[in-house]
């Protein structure tokens, strides 16, 4: 179909012309109402913010906020609080054995699978909040070992932010401390990075040294 | 000027036409059997072992309402950690029936890439429901319809089960109540293809 007017036919792109032009707003306006979802959803759920890295032997700064309940100081009760935490990765080396458990779940490492010592020197203002730690191994391919920290250990190793006899996952008044832990890979995977975080979405990478 | 409406109208149309449960938001099925390995991108499953009873024998004994399908699967994940609950027992009624936490059987573990996971899904289902029993699960939680559900692949994997195995019934019945574990990692793999935690 074409419009006539003075005597001219008007073409179709002159006669949408003006809701052309409009599309793109139109486009844009729907992305932005559907980006709740980003960040309602996917944002608060995934790691997805590298908040610093470090090549290897090098120190990463993180820092993240997250949603003090009071538990450990009830002055920060239900405030938005920043950790921040300064982390270098002393060692990664395979082991054969397992740390011993009384909530572990195995104790020797599973057919196809290898483990690995992650050695780590932590600082941080005293009595920062060290809950919900996460360290994790990275391959080459991208996969993530030791994803959800404590909670989804076999090897019931505990908070790996904080030293095995510490009385709780606060930093300690020294500043500057070493703590230990033990993630297990598939055989003959060798971990590139180790990512370290309290939950997502932050995160930081450290070069395997 | 007529063109815009007229394409919201033949899309809405068009939308309104498509199932929504069936088209537009179905999980891509993947089929499986008993003992083959289901590949699901995010994760491999294996269902090792069926078995069928009238009790289970974990935290105490329970007596099932109808019988206790007990369906033995070992999880891993592809390159991260995921949670992996909702399994469902589709009959060939269609009738959907969830897993049952009684006597410690689990309804949801975790699948890590770093070893294979254990876990035994138990189902308490009218003895007609063996028929032809599916097994339905894949990523997520609380069922395919639930909250956060991320099923892009779904695993439906036939149980190979008959009325046969109906306990009571001459043939197959499992007479002692079948011993449940919760989930844990495979650690060693036995040289009969069971796992062994």
């Amino acid at each position: 179909m074409s419009a006539v007017t003075g005597g001219h036919e008007r073409g179709w792109w002159r006669r949408n012309g003006v809701w052309l032009a409009v599309l793109p707003l139109a486009i844009a306006a729907a992305a932005v109402s559907w980006s709740f979802r980003l960040v309602n959803l996917w944002w608060p759920t995934e790691l997805v913010h590298e908040a610093d890295s470090a090549g290897a032997g090098g120190t990463a700064h993180y820092a993240g906020e997250y949603y003090d309940l009071g538990f450990d100081d009830p002055s920060l009760a239900n405030t938005w609080v920043t950790r921040e935490v300064d982390v270098q990765v002393l060692a990664v080396r395979p082991v054969e054995g397992l740390p011993r458990s009384v909530t572990a779940e195995i104790d020797s490492v599973p057919d196809g699978s290898a483990a690995w010592r992650i050695d780590l020197e932590l600082a941080a203002a005293p009595g920062t909040a060290l809950g919900s730690c996460q360290v994790m191994l990275v391959s080459s391919d991208g996969t993530r070992y030791g994803e959800g920290g404590a909670t989804n250990d076999p090897l019931g190793q505990g908070n790996p932010c904080v030293p095995e006899d510490a009385p709780d996952a606060l930093a300690p008044d020294a500043g500057t401390w070493q703590t230990s832990t033990v993630l297990l890979t598939r055989a003959g995977d060798t971990p590139e990075e180790v990512w370290f975080s309290f939950g997502s979405p932050d995160y930081v990478t450290l070069a395997v040294p | 000027m007529l063109l815009a409406p007229a394409a919201i109208g033949a899309a809405t149309w068009f939308v309104t036409q498509v199932p929504q449960d069936t088209a537009v938001d179905a999980p891509f099925e993947i089929g499986g059997a008993v003992g083959e390995t289901v590949h699901l991108g995010y994760a491999d499953l294996v269902v090792t072992d069926v078995r069928v009873a009238e009790q289970i024998a974990g935290d105490g004994v329970a007596q099932a309402g109808g019988v206790f399908v007990v369906v033995d699967a070992v999880w891993q994940a592809s390159d991260r950690t995921i949670a992996v609950g909702g399994a469902e027992l589709v009959d060939s009624r269609e009738r959907v029936h969830a897993a049952t936490d009684r006597s410690g059987c689990a309804t949801a573990t975790t699948a890590v890439p770093a070893y294979r996971q254990r876990i035994s899904y138990c189902f308490d289902v009218p003895p007609d429901a063996l028929d032809g029993a599916q097994l339905r699960l894949g990523r997520g939680g609380d069922g395919e319809e639930g909250a956060f559900q991320r099923r892009d692949a779904v695993a439906v994997v036939g149980l190979g089960l008959g009325l046969d195995r109906v306990p009571g019934e001459e043939a197959g019945a499992d007479a002692a109540p079948i011993e449940v574990h919760g989930p844990a990692p495979v650690v060693r793999t036995g040289t009969d293809g069971q796992e062994d935690a």
